[in-house]
């Protein structure tokens, strides 16, 4: 069973998303700042985060910098209410970006190529 | 060159002037010229007619004397006798004096008093005969000057009145011919027009030269102003080469400039602001009713969603009002309409009014004051928005329970009103930080978010609106205070 991160300052956001990915099997934890997202990342195994990129006193992406420094392993998908390309301006080489506005379907989906493709680079070469 | 460019018309304007002082200015020379020259002729001529008088009446007297005149008779036939002889005096004047006396070009014509010509010098011929007689007027009375011409000659004429032996009287017309005076006045006619000519065709060059390089500095401004529009508007225009009228307008340019971006930048932030702070409730309705309806539900979880669907519907809705009341206060202040306002009935009503929010959650409001009957200028409308929203601020951070109270005292021409609860606080360093757009304190215990962090923004647009200011004291855990300060009238 897969783990996500779900760090969003919208407190309905993360109701959300927590009844999504917990219907859809996942194992869901969830953080409303930068801070308590460390801190979760820092005590368990984490295979995706879906990061907002817009938080009040601290944003998201000093919350990806430090993820790509000391947490290499865990995939992050940055997520916003701006279009991708506000989001690629402020983010670069995140796995994948997610603008809320499209729905969840399209969420899911993304969440599970980046699952997949991990599995597969995961796979030892024959 | 354009008819209606200042060029044009500065050039137009200025050659007329010029026109206009040096036609006036040739008029006098001229004249003064041409009455110089007659001064000098009439002098002349008078002269001249007094001289013919002085030798008529030197031969009378020899005659006179060599004839012993006595009678009437005898006097009425030597007039006669005179005047018949005359004629020969006069031809013989003409001849041996005209040199001494300058005659040599001029005519004498002696009239009688009845103004027939009794003796002519002997250069007059048939034509000037009839020019004289038509043209020339004669006076017993006066002596006058006048030009007399006709198609071949030009004249000036003194007619010259004289009597001798008291009783006869005569008058002697001397006239020189004008040819050399016209002659010099023609060319000193020519000179002028030609010289006006070529004065004014240098000058029009000259002005048409000096206001293009006065204008170039305009040119420019215009050509750098062409280039500044909406996509770049930090561009400004450069103030160095120019003098200081120029300088002047490029400054005000500048200025005009530098208000337009900021406006729209203003406006540029405010649209983002409605993107992105409306997309959010979007954002969770969507996923909300998208999850709901991936599986069957039961109706619980069905309402559910319903419910939490219209809260963030009504947030939409709070944050456009907000959002469009905003846009308005940025842009156009004309929407205050200010009166005379007493305060201390208006705070009361604003309290009785909000005693329904606290009941939900048991806090006390109290309201005290130490004056009654004090005003100021206000609108009472957006100030009622003011206060409730101070006191909806406090009602949310404060607990169960808690405490408001409002104090309100006057010092000098202001006056101040104090909300204080007894609330959550807040941090010293979001004290700066609250009064800012779309500024929300992250808090862990709240329910649901309701706010949409204009509250505090607007309330200080508003005390700003009227002279005003809001002032925070507050302390973690223990409570706020936010102090109005508003300006009274007397």
């Amino acid at each position: 069973m897969k783990t996500i991160l779900v760090v969003d300052d919208e407190e309905k956001v993360r109701k959300l998303y927590n009844d999504l990915f917990t219907e859809e099997g996942f194992h869901v934890k969830l953080a409303s700042n930068v801070l308590a997202a460390l801190k979760i990342i820092g005590r368990k195994k984490i295979d995706v985060m879906l990061l907002d990129i817009n938080m009040p006193e601290i944003e998201g992406t000093v919350l990806y910098q430090i993820s790509k420094l000391f947490h290499k392993e865990v995939k992050i998908i940055v997520s916003s209410v701006y279009p991708i390309a506000f989001q690629l301006e402020k983010i670069q080489g995140a796995v994948d970006y997610y603008d809320k506005s499209n729905g969840i379907d399209e969420l899911l989906k993304k969440v599970n190529k980046v699952l997949e493709n991990d599995d597969n680079t995961k796979k030892p070469a024959k | 060159m354009k008819l209606n460019s200042i060029r044009f018309k500065t050039s137009v304007l200025y050659t007329s002037i010029l026109l206009i002082i040096m036609l006036v200015f040739s008029a006098i020379l001229f004249f003064e010229v041409r009455s110089l020259l007659y001064r000098d002729i009439d002098n002349d001529l008078k002269i001249k007619a007094q001289e013919i008088s002085v030798i008529l009446n030197a031969y009378e007297n020899i005659a006179v004397r060599t004839l012993n005149l006595s009678s009437p008779a005898v006097d009425y036939l030597f007039s006669e006798y005179f005047l018949h002889r005359a004629k020969a005096v006069i031809d013989e004047i003409w001849r041996s004096q005209s040199k001494a006396l300058n005659l040599v070009n001029d005519y004498i014509d002696v009239l009688n008093y009845q103004g027939n010509s009794i003796m002519l010098s002997g250069n007059i011929n048939e034509e000037l005969e009839s020019l004289f007689k038509g043209k020339m007027m004669f006076s017993l009375q006066n002596e006058y000057f006048k030009d007399i011409k006709d198609d071949k000659y030009c004249f000036r004429v003194i007619n010259h009145p004289f009597r001798y032996r008291n009783n006869v009287h005569l008058i002697i017309q001397v006239g020189t011919p004008l040819k050399n005076v016209n002659n010099v006045l023609l060319k000193t006619l020519l000179v002028i027009v030609i010289t006006i000519i070529i004065i004014l065709l240098l000058t029009s060059f000259m002005g048409n030269y000096l206001a293009r390089r006065v204008l170039e500095p305009v040119m420019i401004v215009s050509k750098q102003a062409d280039n500044i529009s909406h996509k770049d508007l930090s561009q400004r225009i450069s103030v160095l080469p120019a003098d200081a009228e120029i300088k002047q307008l490029i400054i005000s340019f500048n200025s005009m400039i530098g208000r337009l971006d900021n406006s729209f930048k203003l406006m540029s932030e405010f649209s983002s602001n409605v993107a992105h702070e409306i997309k959010t409730p979007l954002a969770i309705m969507k996923g909300e009713l998208e999850l709901a309806l991936s599986h069957d539900r039961n109706s619980k979880e069905y309402k559910r969603v319903m419910v939490s669907i219209l809260e963030e519907a009504d947030r939409m809705k709070r944050i456009i009002n907000d959002l469009l009341l905003l846009s308005k206060y940025e842009y156009d202040y004309s929407i205050y309409k200010y009166e005379r306002m007493e305060i201390c009935g208006f705070m009361n009503e604003i309290i009785e009014e909000s005693r329904v929010l606290v009941i939900p959650k048991k806090i006390s409001l109290a309201f005290d004051y130490n004056k009654e009957n004090i005003f100021m200028n206000g609108d009472p409308m957006h100030l009622r928005r003011l206060f409730f929203n101070l006191i909806s601020n406090a009602i949310k951070y404060t607990a169960s329970e808690g405490r408001i109270n409002i104090a309100m005292k006057t010092e000098g021409l202001k006056v101040y009103v104090a909300i204080t609860d007894n609330g959550e606080g807040i941090t010293e360093e979001n004290q700066t930080k609250i009064f800012t757009k779309f500024f929300r304190v992250r808090r862990e215990s709240q329910s649901f978010e309701t706010g949409t962090g204009l509250g505090l923004y607007i309330a200080m647009t508003i005390a700003k609106a009227h002279q005003g200011n809001i002032e925070v004291k507050s302390e973690l855990s223990k409570g706020s205070t936010f102090t109005v300060v508003l300006p009274l009238i007397s």
